[in-house]
């Protein structure tokens, strides 16, 4: 193994001046408990990576970005990997895993007595990531005793320890009726998930926690028990990493920070320092730095409530750059970029460092950055080798310090069973803090420019939208929108003192839409949310502020919880969902097209929009090699269901006019506009903007009555309508002269505030796996 | 990310250009409504930048852009209409970087116009894929990209190379197609395929199987059993253990013992007994308990467990 120039150097400094860096003061071999974040540091523990294949003496491959290429890669392979324990009092390095010459090692993490080290290993090309542990010493024929706790077709990764000897992981098993998820924005890779077993149990205690749509990665465990972890947050339009926390019985999922502002994409790659709820991580671009960043310290305490985190920091409350020189995007680095934080007794931090741009710019020159592992002072802002070979990585390094064991929280949820639903609700669902510290507003129908107080206090109901990908509807893409697959699992009343309370399936990712009486959404929440059999998941209100207290409309014991929660535990076939065409049973109640088709596409149709002839505007693409141009005519609103002459997505059927004429408007706009797309004539108003039917012109058009009075409309009749394009010039109800039902009208709009989506399980013939992935259950 | 010498020209020509795709990335976009709308209240920092139409269609032109670059561009041009850039993303369904081939047919089956028309590329892969002219490597990239689609029109045609193709690259990555498809194809063809004269398509096959949602060839997992290939071996027992195939139980137990030369395939075995939990292959795995192999060790003390 080939050292580089560097670690010479710090050779010929001497043991002393590497102990000196690690703060080492009467080291000692033995781990000593005096409490997280105080003892020596005599050993070091970290990975070593390989990046570059040589063969016969011939580079064949360099490998820096394969897995899944982002910053929650879990498939990376290169063999050659090591686990060193690296001795700082006399630079001897103990490679825990000699005898797996061609294995990697993704992660690892050290038991809170320092006499244990649970990592992730894949042993050669044809293996699994899987979950080993190793005792931190070795046994008396010098060997260290690797223990296989995993096994199976699948990768176990990011395993960390909770207290009482659990151990906490990702996997990308295959985890619901659905398969493994799917996330269709992740090109429909399997997607990770966490999941807990037992170091004595190992596979035999092993239990899945409740999900996310999208990866989850980089865990770590917190000082009150808690574990951490990195989460992508793929909601619609919502597209960043942020960190989360939850107990180690997978209960109480709670977002830690990043959600309302942070100085990049993603936060990864945390750890907790010496002080409770403060944090060091990595912030970065999500692909394109090779899973580096710019060293950051998250200060998530609350202000009010000790021991407490406070997720609605502001990025200038929470975050300090320790790095400021490195980009948190993906631009070129005038200083390198960091991986693995972890703050060291003395408050520095060891952390992993690599020179040069670390982006592309170290791909496309074939120069792979070189991480080895370094001490860095926050005071000083400067950076100590540790240990580096010139031809790998050295990465994920903890010291080798006895921390207290955090209290165990383990107890609380041991039921592993999808027939047992979580319970989710509000005591009032109008505390909200979205106004007051987030500055968010609601415009549309009967709200200009409201503060979310406000308006949340006109919610009746709020309606739990059930997310799913591609792994359930056998698709892509839903549609002419980002939005995922969406299924309504049912709308809990809100009672009059603003409570509400429902049951829903365990373990599934939804969000919450609060809606008023005209049936359309007041806001969309923009994060996964889910729930353990029997866990509760009671807010004090609609993203309440968090250091305040939750205090009721009127009495201790709410409406709803006197009530009873509403049962919405409704097995998948059963759930509303509203495929746009071709349902897969013909006489699903919920098809739009079958609706349009029969109250509208008379007026509406490829000659016809209402009383004049229907107008269209062209697209227009041009090969820049041949120069031959394509032009696609789109109706300016034709509501039928013939095929029309374009066809989009990846069907190669012809899709119907209506769904392409109510949402291409806006999807020309979803991103930064037209692109080099040539549009010819006039583009419509946004007829249907996906999960916004309050700003969708057609809902708009049609108008809607109150729910709770036939008289009052959502737009006052006779006023103008907000687009001076739509035709008759003042608001009508359009509905009622089509012929169209309140409720038909209502399935238009929650089929809009859902996202728009054009698929849904029931058009797209799914069928969910037999058995019961979840509880093991054999089918 | 094969190595490849790239001259300093290129280097140099293309930092320029991302400098450029920099700038125009960082631009506002111009209306509220999706991505905009969603995140109003926070500041454009914390968020990725969205990749403009020109920055696609001029980074494309050039042959040395890095694999990640790509990549990043493609991404986070997922809703970008760029008509234009179509011609250039669908070259690059035939890149040697598999991560690029894939990355191109997602950007290209999100688009709206321009791919799945009458002649256009999607149609243009499935003649690739059944041209015998065409070489075995843009057959097989062929199959990947009807694959990566995920397009059910494609089923019959990935189907019948899977079982016909006279290349056994194409096999597997018609194979894989399928599961992307998440399909067991026209006849039955990943069941079909796990008899292939092909150790990686027989690999492949047992991978899909555990992978899609309908699977009904599992009696041809239990034939793997025999398998010459060690490899196949213990992927068609963890299969069995994942798939919970409850009459697979005997079959296991006869891979735990000594005669099976391969210390992994006993591993899968024991492990796959214990997701079983059937307690008449206890002997067996108690027997395991003794093993040569720790790992084989490690398994039998974890499925004992669960029986």
């Amino acid at each position: 193994m080939a050292r580089s120039h560097s670690l010479a150097r710090l050779a010929q400094l001497g043991t002393a001046s590497v102990l000196g860096l690690l703060g080492l003061l009467g080291c000692s071999s033995t781990p000593e408990s005096q409490g997280r974040g105080i003892g020596d540091v005599s050993k070091i523990i970290y990975a070593v990576r390989q990046h570059t294949v040589v063969d016969g003496g011939k580079v064949v491959n360099i490998d820096v970005a394969s897995g899944m290429g982002q910053v929650m890669d879990y498939g990376r392979f290169v063999p050659g990997g090591r686990l060193e324990l690296f001795d700082l009092r006399n630079n001897h390095v103990d490679n825990i895993i000699e005898d797996y010459k061609t294995a990697d090692v993704s992660s690892l993490d050290l038991s809170f007595d320092a006499t244990k080290v649970v990592f992730t290993m894949k042993r050669d090309e044809s293996d699994d990531y899987h979950v080993y542990w190793a005792p931190t010493t070795p046994n008396a024929a010098g060997k260290f005793d690797v223990t296989q706790l995993t096994f199976g077709p699948y990768d176990d990764q990011n395993a960390v320890f909770a207290a009482g000897n659990r151990i906490v992981f990702t996997t990308n098993q295959g985890y619901t009726e659905m398969g493994t998820r799917a996330d269709e924005y992740n090109h429909s890779r399997r997607v990770t998930q966490l999941a807990s077993m037992t170091l004595e149990g190992g596979d035999a205690d092993r239990k899945l926690c409740s999900q996310n749509l999208s990866h989850i990665v980089t865990l770590f465990p917190m000082q009150d028990g808690r574990i951490g972890f990195a989460r992508w947050e793929h909601l619609e339009n919502v597209n960043y990493v942020k960190l989360f926390a939850m107990n180690p019985d997978c209960t109480q999922m709670l977002a830690v920070g990043g959600q309302h502002g942070k100085p990049g994409n993603s936060v990864v790659q945390a750890s907790e320092g010496n002080t409770a709820n403060v944090f060091y991580a990595i912030v970065t671009n999500r692909e394109n730095t090779i899973q580096a960043g710019s060293l950051v310290r998250i200060d998530a305490r609350s202000a009010v409530l000790p021991g407490a985190f406070d997720e609605e920091k502001s990025e200038k409350e929470a975050y300090e750059l320790l790095t400021p020189n490195v980009p948190t995007d993906d631009s070129e680095s005038p200083e390198g970029r960091y991986r693995s934080p972890v703050e060291l007794p003395d408050g520095r931090v060891l952390v992993s460092w690599a020179e040069g741009p670390v982006n592309e710019v170290s791909e496309v020159i074939d120069t792979p950055p070189d991480y080895g592992l370094y001490v860095f002072d926050p005071k000083l802002h400067q950076r100590e080798l540790v240990q580096n070979y010139e031809d790998s990585w050295e990465l994920y390094a903890q010291p080798v310090v006895a921390q207290t064991e955090p209290p165990d929280r383990s107890s609380r949820q041991a039921v592993v069973d999808s027939s047992t639903p979580a319970t989710i609700g509000s005591i009032d669902v109008a505390l909200t803090s979205l106004t007051s510290k987030h500055g968010e507003h609601v415009s549309g129908a009967q709200f200009d420019n409201a503060t979310l107080d406000e308006a949340l206090r006109q919610a009746v109901r709020v309606r739990i939208i059930e997310g799913f990908s591609s792994e359930a509807a056998n698709q892509t893409m839903f549609g002419l929108t980002m939005a995922e697959g969406a299924a309504i699992l049912g709308e809990a009343e809100v009672q009059t003192d603003r409570s509400w309370l429902a049951q829903i399936p365990p373990y599934v990712p939804v969000h919450l839409q609060p809606i008023d009486e005209f049936d359309m959404a007041i806001r969309s929440q923009t994060t996964w949310i889910q729930g353990m059999p029997g866990e509760g998941r009671v807010c004090g209100g609609c993203h309440e502020d968090r250091t305040g207290s939750n205090v009721g409309a009127g009495q201790q014991l709410t409406i709803a919880a006197g009530k009873g929660p509403q049962n919405f535990l409704v097995p998948i076939k059963d759930r509303v969902e509203y495929p746009w065409d071709a349902a897969d049973d013909a006489g699903n109640p919920n098809e739009i097209q079958k609706i349009l088709t029969a109250k509208c596409a008379t007026c509406h149709n490829q000659t016809t929009n209402g009383n004049a002839p229907q107008q269209t505007y062209t697209v227009t693409m041009t090969n820049p090699t041949t120069m031959v141009s394509t032009s696609y005519e789109i109706p300016r609103l034709d509501l039928s269901d013939r095929p029309i002459t374009v066809t989009y997505d990846r069907n190669t059927r012809a899709w119907p006019a209506s769904y392409v004429s109510l949402f291409y408007p806006a999807a020309l706009e979803m991103e930064t506009g037209q692109g080099k797309t040539t549009v010819v004539g006039t583009v419509p108003p946004k007829w249907a903007i996906p999960s916004d039917a309050r700003h969708s012109v057609l809902i708009e058009k049609l108008n809607v009555t109150s729910s709770r009075d036939a008289t009052k409309y959502a737009w006052p009749l006779g006023a103008m309508f907000s687009d001076t394009q739509v035709a008759g010039g003042t608001r009508t109800d359009h509905a009622a002269m089509a012929g169209l039902t309140r409720d038909e009208v209502v399935k238009l709009i929650r089929s809009i505030d859902m996202g728009g989506q054009y698929y849904a399980r029931q058009n797209t013939a799914f069928k969910p796996f037999a058995a019961d992935p979840v509880s093991g259950k054999a089918p | 990310m094969k190595t490849k010498l790239r001259s300093f020209i290129g280097v140099t020509l293309f930092a320029g250009v991302c400098s450029l795709a920099q700038s125009s990335a960082a631009a506002d976009p111009s209306t509220l409504s999706g991505r905009a709308k969603v995140y109003e209240s926070l500041d454009q920092s914390s968020l990725e930048h969205v990749t403009s139409a020109s920055a696609l269609s001029t980074e494309l032109r050039f042959e040395n852009v890095a694999p990640t670059r790509i990549w990043k561009l493609l991404e986070h041009g997922e809703k970008v209409e760029c008509l234009d850039c179509i011609p250039r993303v669908s070259k690059l369904l035939y890149n040697s970087n598999a991560k690029t081939r894939e990355i191109s047919a997602w950007w290209l089956r999100r688009r709206i116009f321009g791919v799945f028309g009458p002649g256009e590329v999607y149609s243009q892969v499935i003649g690739t894929l059944q041209n015998s002219d065409e070489t075995d490597f843009n057959r097989a990239y062929a199959a990947n990209a009807i694959g990566e689609f995920l397009n059910p029109a494609g089923v019959p045609v990935v189907s019948k190379a899977a079982l016909s193709d006279a290349a056994a690259s194409v096999r597997l990555a018609s194979v894989q197609a399928l599961e992307r498809l998440n399909n067991e194809g026209s006849e039955m063809a990943i069941g079909q395929a796990l008899g292939d004269s092909d150790e990686g398509v027989r690999l492949a096959a047992l991978h899909a199987a555990i992978s899609i949602n309908v699977f009904s060839s599992v009696d041809q997992i239990l034939v793997l059993f025999g398998d010459p290939s060690a490899l196949v071996r213990r992927r068609a027992a963890e299969a069995v253990g994942a798939m919970k195939l409850s009459d697979a139980v005997m079959g296991l137990v006869a891979l735990t013992d000594q005669r099976e030369s391969a210390p992994e395939v006993r591993a899968a075995a024991v492990w796959a007994i214990g997701q079983l939990a059937d307690s008449a292959a206890r002997p067996a795995v108690e027997a395991a308990l003794s093993d040569s192999n720790p790992l084989v060790r490690n398994a039998a003390a974890i499925s004992l467990r669960r029986l």
